[in-house]
């Protein structure tokens, strides 16, 4: 009876174990879209405050772009927004002092909030920020701005990026999409011809003993920490490129193309090895006998046959690439702008989430947004991850 | 055609081979017999230097192949396979279609004219005794034909370049007896066109199929000659011992 | 250009950048020695850091990332074993395990930021540790256990299948042949996992941002629930914030170094492991 129990037991823990890294990618999963889906009920203005308009002011039509950039000065007259033709007056907290004392305000503050909708009933042009704990609301003739939730195509298709703007941050990720499939894109360009030229030399060519010498060689500096990388790229790849291409900073998407590239060789090699060492040795002979050369036989035999294995190395990499935070942290510039060309600082998501989440207050719309691209990074990779599997798992003996 | 004189090879210390001389005849059926590592595969895959490739072996002698010295420094490798094919134990056809398996040695060999390798194709394809089966999928994998279909499709793969020597390890050792009947059939027919040696496990193949045979031992050729005087009246006990099944 | 000509120009290119590439990788190694060398003797590794990080050693950074390194695999070691001899020993071929392999495979995919975003949520922020030893300990555990789990599965599938019928048919039940035939027979194999887990679990900096990584600590921590600090995030901030970039350099070399040694020291033992592992089989 307890031998029955304590059996019961252990295969009860076993089973739990094995559940658990299943477990671990729903909880992830969940975490990730709790804290980051609740980013598109956030209003689009800073938290705990609201804006302000005189009541004749017929604008209806906000969004947080707009809000920047009346903020801003860029949109100086509210005709610019289908309204009647009155300068736009910015009025924020502090301004209250150059109409009233802080005699006149009281000991607490606690007319405030009266004197604050004589200035908005007043000015016809003002838009005033002002936290919810003084608002003006109930007095008549002010109006508070209804200001609509972050929508996605705010957060996809923005093209700035400015989490700590007040009143109205911007969470546009357009930039650092792009900056990380650029830098991605270039990594694997870079990365790829080198490393399989590399596996090609080690499989077909090397002699024994260098094979024997290098190919453990490789297969350690997979295991050197991005930080490390990172560092190097920092203190010699970055001045090197800011000297070779004559620019003004040395951290662009280049330097962070060919840092990944570099990080992502040895895994690269070794898979790539892999493969083509996995090809018959009847293969290889078969083509040689019909007198093609070494090299015929590599380009027209063995790359065909190891051809889902070499991808399978492609598409880890790319996994790893898109994935790699650290280096990339340290070497791409981290301009959150739409990126134009290699030779400008990007920035991309993972560096994103690493460099902002230890200031964005937990729980706040910054801290969301952040969630929501760790969100997209780890749905990413999961494709990546589930192509990659289904690559190595497929061997492909249709035509080539 | 081809002619050996004092061969010896040696895979790092062992010697494989031992002071070997023989010459087989153009447009003639030779095979080699022997017990398993008796050097007779080694032996066969001397004439298209299939041994270069594996490291740590070295060669004493000569093998003339038309004359000439194969392992001579002014031998251009590939021309010399082209013109020697050869058809392994097992079918190991590439993993492409039908047709690019047989169209592989055309190309490699910078044939760029898509008729002709069409035709070439074709006829190989007749002359391996395969088209009638294969016409329809041609363009399928050819991982989707039978064993002895794939085999024969290695043959004709073979014969595509237009080789003059053929030379076939053990090529029906992987398949079933009506598959290796249709290859037995097909050497006889080939045998007018091409100067064939067979390495074979099997001495009733061997019986059945060469003119001449050579019985292969720990390394050192025992007896060659005629097929008929081998298996009827051997010169040596050993031959006689082997061939009657008393050891193999 | 005929087919030889063309075999030495692609040959040609493949041997350049053979050594190309190896010697960019060790040209990396190099620099890092080289200019780490100069720094590292007993001050270095035995003191604390001094002068906003510019002089003095980086020895509550070793002591934090042992912590962390033991804290992860207390954490991950079990668990990922137990995981292990669940899908090889008992959970058979269904659909279950399927999923369970593809989840593990997922989980190794994530990137380290992830869980990182993830330890910080459920660790420091959910169940309330802040940052402390123990969430970055469980954080890099997680990121250990695919890991782990894959290694492990692989030593227990080596075991020849005759072992465990032979255990059987003596009338052993399938716990004990477990327990005294499967696993010390895998556990060489299973070590090499986790050493190797080891090695991947120290040189991580992603996962500590949020979870356990202090900027600098003037003492050494005293429980599971304080901050500490760690070699691949003090090389981070000596590298990139530290209160004078161009003093404390010296001191990020010498990190470097100590941190590259580290993970090559666990890799390379793996390594040397494995080979004569796969020797012995081979014996037998």
């Amino acid at each position: 009876m307890l031998k029955k129990l304590s059996n019961f037991t252990i295969k009860s823990l076993l089973t739990f174990s094995g559940a658990f890294a299943g477990i671990t990618v729903l909880f992830i999963s969940i975490f990730l879209f709790k804290e980051g889906l609740g980013f598109f009920k956030k209003p689009a203005v800073e938290e705990g405050y609201s804006l302000y308009v005189n009541s004749k002011n017929r604008v209806e039509d906000f969004n947080s772009k707009k809000i920047k950039e009346i903020f801003d000065h860029e949109i100086t007259n509210w005709n610019e927004l289908g309204g009647e033709d009155v300068e736009i007056l910015l009025f924020r907290m502090d301004n209250i002092f150059d109409y009233y004392s802080d005699e006149e305000l009281g000991e607490e503050y606690e007319f405030l909030a009266e004197k604050l909708a004589e200035v908005i009933k007043e000015k016809e042009g003002i838009i005033a920020f002002v936290p919810h704990q003084y608002s003006p609301a109930e007095y008549s003739g002010v109006k508070e701005l209804s200001v609509p939730n972050i929508t996605p195509s705010d957060f996809f298709a923005g093209r700035d990026w400015l989490p700590t703007a007040t009143p109205s941050p911007l969470f546009g990720t357009l930039p650092m999409l792009l900056g990380t499939l650029l830098v991605s894109f270039f990594a694997i360009l870079f990365a790829l011809p080198l490393g399989l030229g590399v596996a090609i030399y080690l499989s077909e060519l090397a002699p024994e003993a260098i094979r024997k010498f290098l190919k453990p060689i490789i297969e350690l500096l997979a295991g050197i920490p991005s930080i490390v990388y990172g560092f190097f790229g920092l203190v010699v790849l970055a001045p090197l490129v800011q000297k070779t291409f004559n620019l003004p900073v040395g951290e662009t998407a280049l330097t962070g193309s060919l840092i990944l590239a570099i990080m992502a060789l040895p895994t690269i090699i070794s898979i790539a090895e892999d493969a083509l060492r996995n090809t018959p040795r009847a293969m290889k002979e078969a083509s040689l006998a019909l007198g093609a050369t070494h090299w015929q036989t590599i380009y027209r035999v063995i790359i065909p046959y190891s051809k889902s294995g070499i991808s399978a190395a492609v598409v880890l990499g790319i996994g790893r690439a898109i994935g790699e935070t650290m280096a990339v942290l340290m070497v791409t510039g981290n301009a959150a702008l739409m990126p134009t060309s290699l030779f400008d600082p990007v920035r991309t998501i993972p560096a994103t989430i690493a460099a902002e989440l230890g200031e964005a207050p937990s729980g706040g719309a910054h801290y969301q947004a952040l969630f929501l691209l760790g969100a997209i990074l780890f749905i990413i990779t999961l494709f990546i991850s589930i192509a990659a599997e289904m690559i190595s798992k497929k061997k492909n003996y249709k035509d080539m | 055609m081809i002619v050996t004189k004092n061969i010896n090879f040696y895979y790092g210390d062992f010697q494989a081979l031992k002071n070997i001389t023989m010459s087989m005849d153009a447009n003639t059926v030779t095979a080699f017999i022997g017990p398993s590592g008796c050097g007779k595969s080694t032996f066969l895959r001397l004439f298209n230097r299939m041994n270069d490739l594996i490291d740590g072996t070295r060669l004493e002698g000569e093998c003339l192949i038309k004359g000439k010295n194969i392992y001579d420094k002014s031998i251009n490798i590939d021309a010399l396979r082209k013109d020697i094919g050869m058809v392994f134990q097992k079918p190991n056809p590439f993993p492409k279609s039908v047709f690019e398996n047989v169209a592989y040695g055309l190309r490699v060999n910078g044939i760029k004219d898509k008729k002709f390798i069409a035709d070439k194709v074709e006829e190989t394809l007749k002359a391996a005794a395969l088209f009638e089966e294969v016409k329809d999928k041609l363009h399928k994998s050819a991982f989707e034909l039978s064993g002895g279909q794939q085999q024969r499709l290695c043959i004709a793969r073979a014969l595509a370049v237009e080789p003059s020597i053929l030379l076939m390890d053990e090529p029906a050792s992987a398949l079933d007896p009506i598959s290796t009947a249709k290859i037995e059939e097909l050497i006889h027919e080939l045998k007018k066109k091409y100067t064939i040696v067979i390495v074979t496990h099997n001495m009733q193949q061997a019986a059945r199929v060469s003119d001449k045979t050579g019985f292969f031992m720990l390394g050192e050729l025992i007896e060659y000659s005629d097929t008929k005087k081998m298996f009827l009246n051997p010169d040596k006990e050993t031959t006689q011992n082997y061939i009657t099944g008393r050891f193999g | 250009m005929n087919k030889r000509t063309k075999q030495k120009f692609a040959f040609f290119f493949f041997r350049l950048f053979s050594i190309i590439i190896v010697g960019i990788l060790i040209a990396i190694l190099g620099f890092i020695a080289v200019n780490g060398i100069k720094v590292i003797n007993w001050e270095f590794l035995s003191s604390m850091p001094k002068e906003g990080m510019t002089e003095g050693g980086i020895f509550p950074a070793i002591v934090g990332t042992c912590y962390l390194i033991i804290g992860s695999m207390i954490f991950a070691v079990p668990l990922g074993v137990m995981a292990a001899i669940y899908t090889v020993e008992y959970a058979g071929n269904g659909k279950f395990v399927r999923f369970i392999r593809m989840m593990t495979n997922n989980l190794a995919s994530i990137p380290s930021i992830v869980f990182g975003l993830f330890g910080m949520a459920l660790f420091v922020k959910g169940l309330n540790f802040g940052d402390s030893i123990i969430a970055g300990s469980l954080t890099l555990g997680l990121l250990a256990l695919p890991l782990i789990i894959r290694t492990s599965e692989e030593a227990l599938k080596a075991v020849p299948e005759s072992y465990r019928t032979g255990s059987y048919a003596l009338g052993a039940t399938k716990l004990q042949t477990i327990r005294k035939v499967v696993f010390p027979c895998a556990l060489p194999n299973i070590l090499t996992g986790i050493i190797l887990s080891i090695s991947r679990v120290s040189g991580e900096t992603a996962p500590i941002l949020f979870t356990v990584a202090a900027y600098f600590l003037p003492s050494l921590p005293d429980s599971i629930f304080s901050q500490a600090m760690a070699l691949p995030y003090h090389l981070y901030v000596l590298a990139t914030s530290g209160t004078d970039i161009e003093a404390s350099r010296p001191m990020a070399y010498g990190t470097a170094l100590v941190l590259v040694v580290i993970v090559l020291f666990f890799n390379l033992t793996a390594t040397l492991l494995r080979q004569k592992l796969s020797k012995n089989m081979k014996n037998k």
